[in-house]
């Protein structure tokens, strides 16, 4: 069954290894270049230094002139899901065209079937998306030692998370395949869940996932260093860190707005003293809290994959026909 | 051959929503025979076989196929039953020789031979690609699939019903071939009666999801008669003969009936029947015989 398997969805694994060839092909010649540019320009030691001068020059240079980098493997956060449709269209199309008809009557199980099926569909998803993220961490390393990883376009980049994705997409995709038994439809409405679940998680859910971090300090000196962090809200505070009213407006970095297209590095502007006694606060999830915050949020998004790949094998054992 | 009929069914039941799809059906298939399933679209015969084969799941009674339930242990039933569904599907980006190699992946009893000269015989390439064969030559693909299995019951859903009637005629050579070569029992579902009197040796009508008619062909044939005369009611040949449909002109009646016993009636002309004009009268069509017969 391994082989019908593996053969039934040869033609999805070669348009997902093509997919990542192509990016390969861009980003590792960028990459290289990148890394070779970081080095002679001597960024390391700029990494956490915010104060004015040579270093910001050179930081600002730097990322102007590499953030295609940051556009291009934002946008192919969207490849791992793409390649999760293409595994799960195998699954699906059995059921929609009839031919798990043929399947089932062989001398074999209809749970053999449905695992294998749903096995090779999951290996094939967490590959890809094991190797864009493999690709993403190691082009975009100098980017990171600059903006850290704690924005949407690099946290959705690398890390865990990508495989929960994966995982995501592809049990929306089975599940609603098995149910509904029509692949387009199917997998057309499986991309746009992913849509709006991505854009959910990027802008709501991954900031509540752990309690922020809060800091108060006096507006007259300078804060903490949130150049890295996952800044939620920022704003001018009384001592204690309750917001005054009519104070200049939160700042608005990446943590909020819809779109995880977003790649800013967050800078807030600092108000200007307005006397002794104002001072800022802030709100964020510290760059340090990476792997804590991928782990929890793959943990939810992963899980709901799972639960919906094993609804989709049970299903399609249990009910159909 | 063993003892246990390849197919039997006991109060045997399937329901859709509200929708009897086959209902309190009785039924003993003897190993060796050749069954013609008869009956019009949606008369349960699908639903028959898909009971038979466990892809479905009956909603009361049971089936036994090969003495085995086969949807509690497939394992025992799987290996040793070809099944063609309907519309015979293949995965279409498959080449015939990866058709093969499915079958010989999927099935321990797969007899390589078996499939290799039956590919021959079609002529076909093995790197052909199964989407790209008529309708006919992927009948025969999926026919081939079910034979080389090595089953000792062969279970077709209606596998002529979207052929022309050279490829229909080709697909029944087909399993008349296994037939003699092997002995293995058949059951096929058809709507269309046309041909299967020259593979089949009995028939079972179904209609509205009950059995309507089972037996041997050649008894059928000779319990049937038409029986055609001045106009009358059926009232007294109903004494003694089953009337299964009667019509009537101004002058004449003619009726098909199932006789009891030897049929002699010095009022009525006795007149042989065909298998098509029987299975109609049972599915409560007239044919054209006996329109021909009422109107002379």
């Amino acid at each position: 069954m391994i082989w019908v398997g593996w053969r039934q969805q040869r033609t999805e694994t070669l348009i997902a290894v093509a997919m990542l060839a192509l990016l390969a092909a861009v980003a590792i010649p960028v990459g290289v270049h990148m890394a070779s540019a970081y080095t002679h320009e001597g960024l390391g030691a700029c990494a956490d230094n915010v104060q004015p001068g040579p270093c910001n020059v050179s930081v600002a240079s730097f990322l102007s002139r590499f953030s295609g980098m940051n556009v291009l493997f934002t946008w192919s956060t969207i490849l791992p899901a793409v390649a999760a449709l293409l595994f799960a269209a195998p699954f699906v199309l059995d059921l929609d065209n009839g031919t798990y008809r043929l399947f089932w009557t062989q001398s074999i199980t209809r749970r053999r079937w449905v695992v294998t099926k749903l096995g090779l569909s999951v290996a094939g998803s967490v590959a890809v998306a094991g190797c864009l993220l493999a690709l993403a961490m190691w082009s975009l390393e100098p980017l990171d030692h600059l903006n850290g990883r704690m924005s949407n376009n690099s946290f959705d980049a690398e890390g865990i998370v990508p495989i929960a994705y994966a995982l995501f997409v592809l049990g929306v995709a089975v599940a609603l395949g098995a149910l509904w038994r029509r692949t387009v439809p199917a997998l057309l409405v499986a991309f746009v869940v992913y849509v709006v679940g991505r854009a959910f998680a990027d802008s709501w859910l991954r900031q509540r996932l752990l309690t922020p971090v809060k800091t108060t300090w006096p507006a007259s000196r300078a804060g903490p260093n949130l150049n890295q962090a996952l800044v939620i809200n920022q704003f001018t505070s009384d001592r204690q860190g309750h917001e005054i009213a009519s104070a200049v407006g939160p700042c608005t970095t990446s943590s909020s707005g819809g779109s995880f297209l977003r790649h800013t590095r967050q800078v807030c502007v600092q108000p200007h003293a307005r006397g002794a006694h104002t001072y800022m606060t802030a709100l964020y999830q510290p760059a340090s809290r990476f792997w804590e915050l991928q782990s929890v949020e793959f943990a939810i998004v992963a899980g709901i994959g799972a639960l919906l790949i094993l609804l989709a094998g049970w299903w399609t054992q249990r009910r159909i026909a | 051959m063993s003892d246990s009929p390849a197919l039997e069914t006991a109060a045997l039941g399937k329901r859709y929503a509200s929708n009897w799809a086959l209902h309190d059906c009785e039924l003993s298939i003897p190993t060796g025979s050749v069954t013609a399933l008869v009956g019009p679209n949606g008369a349960g015969k699908t639903t028959l076989l898909q009971l038979a084969v466990g892809l479905i799941e009956p909603t009361t009674g049971t089936i036994a196929v090969l003495g085995h339930d086969p949807r509690s242990e497939p394992l025992a039933v799987l290996p040793r039953v070809g099944f063609v569904a309907q519309d015979h599907p293949l995965p279409r980006r498959f080449t015939i020789a990866e058709t093969l190699r499915l079958g010989r992946e999927l099935n321990p009893s797969w007899d390589d031979a078996v499939a290799e000269r039956r590919i021959d015989e079609l002529g076909l390439s093995r790197r052909q690609r199964v989407g790209t064969l008529s309708g006919g030559q992927q009948a025969q693909v999926a026919l081939t699939l079910a034979l080389a299995k090595q089953p000792q019951l062969l279970l077709l859903d209606e596998p002529v019903a979207s052929l022309d009637p050279l490829a229909r005629r080709e697909f029944l050579t087909g399993v008349l071939q296994a037939v003699t070569e092997t002995g293995i029992t058949v059951v096929l579902s058809s709507h269309i009666v046309t041909d299967l009197e020259r593979v089949c040796d009995r028939l079972i009508i179904l209609a509205d999801g009950r059995t309507q008619l089972v037996g041997p062909i050649e008894d059928i044939l000779a319990g049937h008669r038409l029986l055609t005369g001045p106009r009358t009611t059926a009232a007294g040949v109903a004494r003694v003969h089953e009337v299964i449909r009667e019509s009537h002109t101004e002058r004449q009646t003619t009726l098909l009936v199932r006789a009891n016993g030897h049929v002699y009636d010095a009022d009525w002309e006795l007149h042989e029947v065909d298998l098509e004009e029987i299975v109609l009268a049972y599915l409560g069509q007239t044919s054209d015989t006996m329109r021909a017969a009422v109107a002379r």
